[in-house]
């Protein structure tokens, strides 16, 4: 024990630790400028998984779900749909209400002919409570980007300068969410096609969803710690999505619970994440500790109905999870694509699984 | 049919327009550090302006982390100059950058070290969030000083997979916030935590498993 010592001589001893860390090998210096620089080896997602995703998105295959190549570790990623632009109407999945265009915007340009240089437009979005996803394409041909070059410029992730949303609440608008980049899934012939996914759960009595998204750009480090915003677009766009009952994906509820890490948990599975529901914690700091750890130390895995399997602990990769949290009420991972409900088996957290309808 | 939304322009970043054709390579007077190294070599003065123009900023950004006070840290800086100056030649740095980043931060850590055993009011950004309970309450002078603690600490990185070693570096090299870290990478940060959270832990097991002189203070 520590005791009859000067405070400082413990102060002393403490950052002693962290002085030690300075005898890292420069190499790996060097490993953390790269990926907070040029992204190179970015890892959220895989090429091939970025590549499945385009395919969806820039396609914008109209209803039902394909299924996609084996990503490089040979894991199936799933992909839905985003959207279809027919008849001006939003379409989400199969099973859920159309959103009529008119309700979305409050203001809607006429339809243009042409997609010119500058021009954004939303080519699909999808909300469930707790997520959000989109995808934009950009008209960026007259930025002066080079097709040889651009990987070294935005190495798979694209920022833009504005992307919120604002609740809706009794008329007035609240933010709750700021995201400030995105990952670009393809760019060929100065159109850019980016995935907007943001996990934020909508407050309680929104009457509807304001999105702002533009000023399209990417992050510069060429002079670090610096950061500077380049912007390719100074636009700004503005869609508004209803909250009610056809706009929100609603999560499917296991047909029964089970036990993991001595804690009984229920499930449930929406188009863009998953949640397991502990059973009889009171949100205390410790028994959120407990589920953490639980989490933390358990795969968690999604089986399909045609038997593709995934399983992965979501700080490591390969995974589907996004961002999401954790705790004595709730367990809440968004997916990094989206996901057929309809397909879906079952969920695992370690030995637990948790099967659907 | 194709649905466009509304649109407006809005223009409150002042950021550079990149629309005029400029494209965005690194700025055409920082010289590469090949040649920075050289100037040292060579005993040109100007290797120090050169290597201020190109990584001052990082160096003093890192040691304000440190030791929370601005003035200190400018002074720091300077020693750091010194040192690279006077380290350069024997020294040639492969990795100019990271070499800058760890002399500026021994001066630093000696400069906080000095200004604690004289009890002078330190306000420091270093993260105390559980590191240094991973090796109990201190390394000996003797595992400080000994090359076994060099060579378990790399290998503890080296076994770390690359998201969890950047995450570890940014946060207990360089000092980034938690939110901060996230923001850079991209990440939630309930996941550099936990990152944070495991690294630690195997950070402590891999020391103790290495031998390296922990010691408890009686």
């Amino acid at each position: 024990m520590r005791k009859n010592l000067p405070k400082e001589v413990s102060a002393v001893k403490k950052y002693s630790n962290l002085e030690l860390i300075g005898k890292v090998d420069g190499k790996y210096l060097e490993e953390v400028f790269k990926y907070t620089r040029d992204g190179e080896r970015r890892i959220t997602m895989s090429k091939r998984r970025i590549a499945g995703i385009a395919v969806a998105a820039v396609m914008a295959v109209v209803l039902g779900v394909t299924a996609v190549a084996a990503c490089r570790r040979g894991l199936s990623t799933m992909q839905g749909y985003i959207s279809d632009r027919e008849e001006n109407h939003i379409h989400l999945p199969e099973g859920f209400a159309t959103v009529p265009a008119e309700d979305i915007g409050t203001e809607i340009e006429p339809e243009a002919e042409e997609f010119l240089p500058g021009d954004a437009r939303v080519t699909g979005v999808l909300m469930s409570r707790d997520a959000f996803y989109a995808t934009v394409e950009l008209n960026v041909s007259d930025a002066g980007l080079d097709d040889a070059e651009y990987p070294d410029y935005f190495d798979g992730k694209f920022n833009y300068g504005k992307f919120s949303m604002n609740a809706v609440i009794d008329g007035e608008e609240e933010m709750f969410g700021y995201v400030g980049n995105a990952p670009m899934v393809s760019y060929e012939d100065g159109i850019m096609t980016l995935v907007m996914h943001f996990s934020s759960s909508i407050p309680d009595g929104a009457e509807a969803i304001n999105v702002e998204i533009g000023e399209f750009g990417y992050t510069s480090y060429d002079n670090p710690p610096d950061k500077e915003h380049v912007a390719v677009s100074d636009k700004v766009y503005s869609f508004s999505v209803p909250i009610d009952e056809s706009s929100i994906v609603k999560p499917i509820e296991s047909v029964n619970s089970a036990e993991c890490g001595g804690v009984t948990f229920t499930a449930a599975v929406d188009n863009l994440g998953l949640h397991f529901y502990p059973q009889g914690l009171e949100p205390t700091d410790e028994n959120n500790e407990l589920i953490s750890n639980i989490v933390g130390e358990n795969e968690i895995g999604i089986k399909m109905k045609d038997g593709t399997e995934i399983r992965s602990l979501y700080y490591r990769q390969p995974s589907i999870l996004g961002s999401g949290f954790t705790g004595a009420e709730e367990v809440y991972f968004s997916f990094e694509t989206i996901v057929d409900t309809s397909q879906v088996e079952s969920l695992s957290l370690g030995g637990a699984v948790f099967t659907f309808e | 049919m194709r649905l466009y939304f509304f649109c407006g322009k809005r223009n409150g970043f002042g950021i550079k327009p990149y629309l005029e054709g400029e494209t965005p390579e690194k700025e055409a007077q920082d010289l590469e550090d090949g040649k920075i190294v050289g100037l040292y070599l060579m005993r040109s003065e100007s290797a120090i302006s050169e290597t201020d123009a190109k990584y001052g900023s990082l160096m003093l950004t890192l040691s304000k982390r440190i030791l929370g006070d601005g003035g200190a840290a400018e002074e720091c800086l300077n020693d750091a100059y010194l040192g690279l100056w006077n380290s350069i030649p024997p020294e040639e740095p492969q990795n100019l950058r990271a070499y800058c980043c760890k002399v500026i931060r021994n001066l630093s850590f000696k400069r906080l070290q000095y200004s604690l055993a004289q009890k002078r009011t330190v306000h420091s950004e270093v993260p105390l969030d559980g590191l240094e309970a991973s090796l109990s309450d201190g390394i000996s002078e003797a595992g400080f000083d000994d090359l076994e603690f060099e060579s378990a600490l790399n290998a503890f990185l080296d076994g770390l997979k690359p998201l969890a070693r950047v995450v570890f570096l940014k946060r207990y090299f360089f000092f980034d916030t938690v939110p901060e870290i996230a923001g850079d990478l991209g990440i939630s940060e309930s996941r550099v935590k936990s990152l944070l959270w495991r690294a630690r832990r195997k950070y402590a097991e891999k020391l103790t498993e290495r031998g390296v002189g922990c010691e408890k203070i009686l």
